[in-house]
């Protein structure tokens, strides 16, 4: 990965790095993508794609009326002022 | 069976608590110690584990003072079952080491302080080698139960996938984790698992399977696995494969194609599905607070962000990318087809009996010598633990021989949803196997 790329993924992943763990980080990734490269040795273009270990049944449930998210819980350990969430702009 | 669990009330409690907090100050076991009364058979919970009116910070600095309002569906079913919470355990920030070390204050080996504890559930382990009659409310998801009880010579059961609600557990890679267990025997744990297996409405992805215990008299030792392994390591599980031949086990060597992938597939999911979990720390909402909101929406996040470990910014930084339209198919999708073929493979192995291999590559080793190496060698070391974990498959690592003091692990894999077969399996090791315990507690 180049300089500018690993640069421009620190600001999708919203990560800042100092200086020493830039380099860092930077080396470290670059050494775990080579690790990753093994993959494309395998084909396995046909094969089916595991989104989970085991086979998970797709669950219903009745269309009614459900009491979740009392405020007491969503704003047990949120910064809030009068029910609304406190936080930065956008 | 029924276990036997240490039950605590009113003052002895107290001395109890207090004769803990002592030993913790030196072996870093616990998070948070409870000093409150206790009344019924005491069992610790890992630190992303969520306990009503505990701290949960799965040992992570961006989760200081956040304190849940409700229970883990699996804590609250052992909590109506008898049992109370002592505890929250140390361990690698939200679960992202093999070592234990990825945690501002490490825990120590109970058997010697110089070692590794294994992680990430470091503190679980310690505190289940120390506290007598003991069992922790683990989670695995590439390791993190058998590689501790490994290293600190206790028994370590992963069920299956599924099998226990994640409801209440703070997400490292959602198809990947497990809640599970360690104790010191089949019967305790046992019991702590059939309390908490079962669907729960709250978690999509639990299962109300009916778990068997079909015991297999063959086992299956996978040669292209054991290549990696130390020759000191491979020595001693030969012989404990000739023990166990003794018991009419029939021991068979066998290779399991795409093995060999299960490692860099494991972390690419893993990633990938970290770095969408961890979103949700953004300063405002859960543990640290940024407080100055005038920054905007990336400089505030950002600012909260500063707070995760390294280990965590990288493992972010590596999901992020892989999740990037361009590049998922080079890795995420490969990484999803290899784990498909392994489980293919794996299945019809089990269906004819246990794989059996070491739990560790490699003996115990000293904090120093583990501390600098680089990300790709400390990964390598999942090589045993990741292939049943990327594949749901239930597994318990047990101990079976002391090397100058420090005990060695062996692992154990069924197949799905047969996951009593593995403590039938301990049941008759135990009565043939006398463990040694460093210091208990009580």
């Amino acid at each position: 990965m180049e300089k500018d790329e690993f640069k421009r993924l620190l600001k999708t992943a919203r990560i800042e790095l100092d200086e020493a763990d830039s380099v860092s980080i930077e080396k470290d990734i670059n050494d775990i993508l080579r690790f990753f490269d093994k993959l494309q040795e395998v084909s396995l273009k046909d094969e089916e794609l595991a989104f989970h270990p085991v086979e998970i049944p797709e669950k219903l449930r009745e269309d009614s009326v459900e009491e979740k998210n009392k405020l007491g819980g969503v704003f047990y350990n949120a910064e809030s002022y009068r029910f609304y969430f406190l936080g930065p702009k956008i | 069976m029924t276990g036997r669990f240490l039950s605590l009330k009113d003052k002895e409690y107290k001395d109890f608590a207090s004769r803990l907090n002592q030993v913790n100050e030196k072996l870093n076991a616990f998070n948070f110690i409870d000093e409150n009364e206790k009344n019924g058979k005491i069992i610790s919970v890992k630190d992303n584990i969520c306990v009503k009116g505990m701290p949960a910070t799965a040992s992570s600095k961006i989760l200081q003072g956040y304190v849940p309002g409700f229970n883990a569906t699996a804590i609250e079913r052992l909590e109506n079952a008898g049992f109370s919470v002592i505890g929250k355990t140390n361990m690698d920030e939200f679960g992202f080491g093999s070592f234990g070390l990825n945690s501002e204050h490490p825990a120590k080996n109970p058997f010697n302080e110089e070692y590794v504890t294994g992680g990430s559930s470091s503190g679980s382990a310690v505190s289940t080698a120390l506290i007598k009659e003991h069992v922790s409310v683990a989670e695995s998801t590439g390791g993190s139960i058998s590689a501790p009880a490994s290293f600190c010579g206790i028994v370590g059961l992963t069920p299956t996938y599924g099998v226990i609600s994640r409801y209440g557990l703070i997400d490292y890679a959602s198809s990947l984790d497990k809640i599970g267990f360690m104790g010191k025997s089949a019967d305790n744990i046992r019991e702590v698992m059939e309390k908490t297996v079962g669907n729960d409405p709250k978690d999509t992805t639990s299962l109300s399977a009916t778990i068997s215990n079909k015991k297999p008299n063959k086992l299956y030792v996978i040669d292209n696995l054991m290549a990696g392994v130390n020759d000191g390591i491979k020595d001693r599980f030969e012989g404990l494969l000739t023990k166990l031949s003794e018991k009419d086990y029939k021991i068979e060597h066998i290779k399991i194609d795409y093995l060999e992938y299960s490692v860099p597939a494991y972390y690419i999911l893993s990633m990938s599905e970290a770095s969408t979990n961890l979103a949700k720390y953004q300063g405002f909402k859960y543990g640290f607070k940024v407080k100055d909101f005038s920054l905007n929406y990336n400089e505030f996040f950002m600012s909260a962000r500063k707070q995760f470990g390294k280990e965590a910014k990288r493992r972010v930084i590596l999901g992020t990318f892989i999740r990037s339209k361009s590049i998922k198919q080079k890795y995420y999708e490969k990484a999803l087809a290899i784990r498909h073929a392994i489980i293919a493979r794996m299945n019809k192995i089990l269906k004819e009996g246990f794989i059996i291999m070491p739990s560790m590559p490699i003996f115990t080793p000293k904090i120093s010598e583990v501390k600098d190496i680089s990300p790709v060698e400390a990964y390598s070391m999942d090589m045993l633990t990741v292939p049943p974990n990327l594949c749901g498959f239930p597994h318990m690592s047990f101990p079976y021989f002391y090397e100058k003091g420090m005990p060695l692990g062996a692992q154990i894999i069924t197949d799905h949803f047969n996951d009593y077969s593995l403590l039938d399996f301990l049941s008759e090791w135990e009565s043939n196997f006398k463990y040694k315990f460093k210091e208990e507690i009580s």
